[in-house]
């Protein structure tokens, strides 16, 4: 849309809802990176660090929501901003789930911090880079409504999805193969399993996008 | 004591005003009948010839106004619904130019209009004459009240009623009667008060006559007009004053009549 | 003619007054039953195509009409129809109504009918039923012989949707109705659409967008005489095609010249 609500107030409240929702977004993302960096550092101090953040994500769950009730009840939104409002409204029970994943890849890499590192850790961490970005993307996608990007998203959780199921089934490899390393090869399994949620989540993030630009539901429609 | 009225939006203070204006009509009122009593204190002979004639005056006044309203009141309201309904007609037009040009004209000169038109080829004088005459001078008073009284409801009280898909006439009859229906009538009464006071036209068409002996082909007295003759007269002054009397009772009396129903629409 | 409610349909319908156009090539349909409500700017000729559905357009001076209205395939503009007898099938509440004057309340619901000197059977139940149904009857059942002028905007508004439904009409057109209504007048009028439905077809004139998302079956945007869009209720309030809709729903307006 190239013109604003007459009502300048009105305009100012979906921004407000817009900043709030990609500062949520941002910070859940940064408790992810972080705590990836985390592990590829070994560095459990920095893992308990960006675990520290996740209130703060919750909090804003709890005021992004009173905020959009307060424009459902007041404004009767319509059309693209009603959409807006409602795919807000799920959005950011994913990105509080991303959040959460967040501090359980940190809970992970603090443990792992402490004992000699497996070989298939180099690959968690590289899966964990092509999430961010994609979780990055998808953030992108909504602040700038942006479909095409959004779609971009949607391409990647395939391949993401296989690359998960790979080192998956390289850790169960490795445990048959050396005992020992069973306790590190668990954790790193929970680990990628936290980051192919997050991309989950992510995705869902970029069709609701889809949805509240173009007003078509691709839920459940582009997965395999 | 003074009295207040509203002017646009201020309150406009009359000051003794209205108390004048009743004070001076109630004169008005009782001048004649004034004079009548000081005839009568004068001369006590108010024998029965004297009687006779301002009965039949009262009665040919009767006549003449009745008949005279009955063509001109039913023609006017058709003119002025037909000119108020339909203004962009021919027949529209015609009676509007009528219509004005005839509420112009003199009532002297309608007389002799009727002369000629009913007199001459009659050969005498006569009621029809005079209500022709009367007719005259009426008709245009009433299309013209019609026509504004129809104009006057307000177009969201048509819309309504033709909302509900009552044809076009019945809506200008139900809105001529109820919602304008006292004002109608008080209209009407006013040329009926103006018909009773009309000299010349008569005097041309039904002049004087007797009208107990009853025939309408003969000439009729009427209170106005023997009030005029009575000029002439030996008591002429007196009997002006009891004629003018019994006309000012007539007027008022329909005016009295009137006032009771307008209040319908307070 | 059946006088259930009737399929509506409006075909390239024009119209203009005093030289002005109003209306340019409108064409909708509305199912039988359905409510269709029309939304759109101040000025865009929303009153003028209902009064062009019950040809009442045409009565004013300098009106002129072209196209066709169709009720169940019959053109009202057809030239055997007599539009005193479409009026009686089709009923109509005018923006900012008004009581009737020199009628006692009873006698205004039942105008319909006590100005063509015809009555229904029973013609106190009649009015009973219509002013029950707009909500006004607890309000008037004491004084239904005062004169209706006596009766507050509110009031008088009910009592003219009553008055039309005196006549059972089998297409209602509305301009407005809940205008002069308080939440609780507008709950009872959306109240009784919702029952008319399948009896009676309806056409919603509202700047009330609510309204018509909560009433409407279909909504209508016409804008400057012209249809923009015309789409189910659900669909043009979440996700309407045309970006003028979206931009009038959702409140942005661009300031004319």
């Amino acid at each position: 849309m190239a013109t604003r609500h007459t009502d300048s107030f009105y305009e100012n409240e979906l921004e407000r809802l817009r900043d709030r929702v990609l500062f949520m977004g941002a910070k859940a993302e940064e408790i992810a990176r972080r705590s990836l960096a985390a592990l590829a550092a070994r560095d459990a101090e920095l893992a308990r660090r960006a675990i520290s953040l996740d209130p703060e994500v919750d909090r804003l769950e709890v005021e992004i929501d009173e905020l959009a009730l307060a424009v459902l009840a007041r404004r009767q939104p319509v059309a693209s901003d009603l959409r807006f409002v409602a795919s807000v409204l799920k959005m950011v029970t994913d990105l509080e789930r991303i959040g959460d994943l967040g501090v359980n890849i940190g809970e992970r890499a603090a443990e792992l911090a402490l004992h000699p590192q497996l070989p298939e850790q180099a690959d968690v961490v590289e899966l964990g880079e092509a999430v961010m970005l994609m979780l990055h993307e998808a953030l992108d996608a909504f602040v700038h409504a942006d479909e095409a990007r959004a779609r971009a998203v949607l391409e990647k959780d395939e391949a993401i999805d296989e690359t998960f199921s790979r080192i998956f089934q390289n850790l169960v490899r490795t445990m048959i193969a050396r005992p020992d390393s069973v306790d590190r090869a668990t954790r790193l399994q929970s680990l990628a399993r936290y980051l192919e949620r997050i991309a989950d989540h992510a995705t869902n993030v970029a069709e609701r996008v889809v949805f509240m630009v173009r007003g078509k539901d691709v839920r459940h429609s582009n997965r395999g | 004591m003074s009295s207040e009225t509203k002017l646009g939006r201020r309150r406009v203070s009359l000051g003794w005003l209205p108390h004048v204006v009743g004070v001076g009509a109630l004169f008005v009122v009782l001048a004649p009948a004034l004079s009548l009593v000081a005839t009568l204190l004068q001369r006590v002979r108010l024998d029965s010839a004297v009687l006779r004639a301002l009965g039949e005056a009262v009665v040919g006044s009767l006549i003449l106004v009745s008949l005279g309203l009955s063509l001109a009141v039913p023609l006017g309201i058709a003119a002025g619904v037909h000119v108020a309904t339909h203004p962009r007609t021919r027949l529209a037009k015609l009676a509007s130019v009528a219509i004005d040009i005839l509420s112009g004209v003199p009532s002297i000169v309608v007389g002799v209009v009727a002369y000629a038109l009913v007199v001459l080829p009659t050969g005498r004088f006569s009621v029809p004459a005079g209500a022709v005459a009367l007719a005259l001078v009426a008709f245009p008073e009433v299309a013209r009240s019609t026509t504004d009284l129809v104009a006057s409801v307000p177009t969201p009280v048509v819309d309504t009623a033709l909302s509900l898909g009552v044809s076009s006439w019945r809506v200008t009859t139900f809105l001529l009667l109820r919602a304008r229906g006292a004002a109608l009538v008080a209209s009407l009464a006013a040329v009926a008060c103006r018909s009773l006071g009309e000299v010349a036209p008569l005097l041309f068409t039904t002049a004087s006559g007797a009208a107990f002996d009853g025939s309408l082909g003969a000439p009729m007295s009427s209170l106005a007009v023997e009030a005029f003759l009575s000029v002439h007269t030996p008591d002429g002054g007196a009997r002006a004053a009891t004629l003018s009397l019994f006309l000012v009772a007539a007027t008022m009396t329909i005016a009295l009549l009137v006032r009771r129903r307008a209040p319908r629409s307070a | 003619m059946s006088r259930r409610a009737p399929k509506l349909e409006v075909k390239e319908l024009c119209a203009s007054y005093g030289g002005r156009i109003i209306l340019k090539d409108v064409s909708f349909h509305v199912d039988r039953g359905e409510i269709v409500a029309v939304i759109g700017p101040t000025g865009s000729g929303k009153s003028t195509l209902l009064r062009a559905v019950n040809r009442m357009h045409e009565l004013s001076a300098g009106a002129t009409v072209s196209g066709r209205v169709l009720l169940d395939g019959a053109d009202v503009y057809s030239p055997d129809t007599d539009p005193t007898e479409l009026r009686r099938r089709v009923g109509i509440v005018l923006e900012r109504p008004i009581a009737l004057p020199g009628l006692s309340i009873q006698r205004d619901v039942l105008a319909g009918y006590a100005l063509t000197r015809t009555l229904p059977r029973a013609p106190e139940e009649v009015a009973e039923t219509v002013l029950r149904r707009v909500g006004l009857w607890e309000e008037v059942k004491d004084r239904l012989s005062t004169p209706s002028v006596g009766l507050d905007d509110g009031q008088i508004q009910r009592l003219a949707i009553a008055r039309a439904l005196a006549l059972r009409p089998s297409v209602l057109l509305l301009d407005e109705p809940s205008q002069s209504l308080d939440p609780s007048g507008t709950a009872h009028v959306e109240e009784l659409l919702n029952e008319l439905r399948s009896q009676t077809t309806v056409m919603l004139v509202t700047a009330n967008l609510q309204q018509a998302a909560r009433v409407a079956d279909s909504v209508v945007f016409l804008e400057q005489g012209h249809v923009v869009e015309h789409a189910r209720a659900a669909k043009i309030f979440t996700n309407p095609e045309d970006p003028r809709t979206e931009d009038f729903i959702t409140g942005r307006f661009r300031t004319t010249a």
